[in-house]
């Protein structure tokens, strides 16, 4: 697809779309080692997760990452993992800025990035915070119903609020306008996003179950972080260029 | 742009040896389990000991992955090596199976009621268990704060050992049977069990 092509074409380009996966990747395994006391290897066995790459692409979402259980209880990581967590929405933001950049042929460089993630910080905090407490609640509240009801639940929410950060970085939004903007040109051309997003699923899964054997070994976590950074940059970067496709039509 | 690309490709290549040699350091370290916890979820094995305790450790799983493990049981008497032991040893694989951390019990407990205490230890409940019989004896158990591996070195993990009361005399001998079971009869005063656990020469694979 002509999609995926582009993205392709836009990280070779571009390297700091998959370098930045790659500082983050190799951070959360340094910081990974620091509480846990060991480099977080795969576990033996064969694993799928199939996902699509809405921010940066980091290991831990095509494989199975660490179990924190041991260090959760204390104040300390929790107090860690939020720092952590608002840093990276403070990139993403950037991130998602940079590729609708990138796509449109204009070139990033360190200002630029930081203005950026200054910039969306704000809008891409309230959404995810809007989906951190709006979204579990609402779903166990309708899987209490019935299962059913939940996952078409999930699925509506998907039609609505996939574009919804993308619309309004690309665009430069606000919440309520691009929550509509991304809801209208998902509804309207679902038959044209939906195989797009199947087959990033694929692509994603298909590398969850080449990297998790080779994240078993030192080396291979190592490799599956380069390989995952530049592929799962290009899964990314092709969605903007669907959305700005979509969204050109429209105009 | 490039220069952007440079900072990255930078910050990643400090980090690459960074991560690399902190992972050699965790390698060949002597490994440390962290302070045990009470694991209230062990609580079904000592739904009849009202006053039991279970102490659960951890120990991270690509220390220990290829290695193989002895548990075996020194009995001393008056600071003399009277038998060794052997309770099981193999691979740790099972241990560990899919999960991020090998997990260690030590459990101990005493039923006042029917007059009898054990105590057991193992990568799993109930792996063993001895259990003295006789309100004669009193054993003394503690479970270590830590416990620090070190290849080819045993550990103790517990000690058992028992109160000065009244003994019957007799000539200090084994007091394991056949079966491995404890014999109270066979029991001194100044009998003392250390139950000792040893990682084997695959541990640590950086020489």
């Amino acid at each position: 697809m002509a999609e995926l092509k582009a993205g392709f074409d836009v990280v070779r380009k571009h390297h700091w779309l998959w370098l930045l996966p790659v500082v983050l990747s190799l951070g959360g395994l340094f910081l990974n080692m620091l509480l846990l006391g060991e480099w977080p290897l795969s576990p033996p066995g064969l694993h799928f997760k199939a996902t699509i790459p809405a921010s940066i692409p980091e290991i831990g979402n095509i494989i199975p990452g660490p179990n924190l259980g041991l260090a959760s209880g204390s104040f300390g990581v929790f107090v860690l993992a939020l720092v952590v967590t608002l840093f990276k929405t403070f990139l993403n933001a950037g991130y998602l800025a940079g590729g609708v950049r990138a796509l449109k042929g204009e070139s990033v460089d360190m200002p630029t990035f930081w203005a950026d993630c200054q910039h969306f910080f704000k809008r891409s905090l309230l959404i995810g915070l809007l989906l951190l407490f709006a979204a579990p609640v609402s779903f166990a509240v309708l899987a209490a119903i019935h299962p059913i009801v939940a996952l078409v639940a999930a699925f509506v929410a998907i039609i609505y609020l996939f574009f919804w950060q993308i619309a309004i970085v690309y665009e430069d939004l606000g919440l309520r306008e691009g929550f509509t903007r991304g809801h209208t040109i998902m509804r309207e051309n679902l038959s044209e996003i939906v195989p797009l997003l199947l087959i990033i699923l694929l692509m994603s899964g298909v590398a969850s179950l080449i990297l998790s054997p080779l994240a078993r070994y030192y080396w291979g976590h190592l490799l599956a972080i380069l390989i995952w950074s530049f592929v799962g940059a290009s899964l990314f970067i092709a969605l903007i260029h669907r959305y700005s496709e979509l969204a050109g039509q429209r105009q | 742009m490039r220069k952007f690309n440079l900072i990255l490709a930078v910050i990643a290549l400090a980090l690459l040896p960074l991560t690399c040699s902190y992972n050699l350091y965790l390698l060949r370290r002597p490994f440390l389990m962290q302070r045990p916890e009470v694991d209230q979820s062990a609580r079904a094995i000592l739904n009849k000991i009202p006053g039991g305790r279970v102490l659960k450790y951890q120990i991270g799983r690509s220390l220990l992955q290829g290695a193989s493990y002895k548990l075996y049981i020194d009995h001393y008497h008056d600071g003399e090596l009277v038998e060794r032991h052997d309770r099981s040893s193999g691979g740790i694989d099972s241990w560990i199976g899919t999960q991020p951390f090998a997990q260690l019990y030590i459990y101990s407990g005493t039923d006042r009621e029917a007059g009898d205490c054990w105590f057991g230890f193992g990568p799993a409940y109930g792996t063993l268990r001895f259990k003295p019989a006789d309100d004669y004896y009193h054993p003394v158990f503690e479970g270590p704060d830590k416990l620090r591996f070190e290849k080819n070195k045993p550990l103790t993990l517990a000690v058992l050992a028992f109160s000065d009361q009244v003994w019957p005399s007799s000539q200090p001998g084994p007091a394991f049977d056949k079966k491995g079971a404890l014999k109270p009869e066979a029991l001194q005063h100044g009998d003392i069990f250390l139950v000792q656990l040893e990682f084997t020469d695959s541990l640590a694979p950086i020489e």
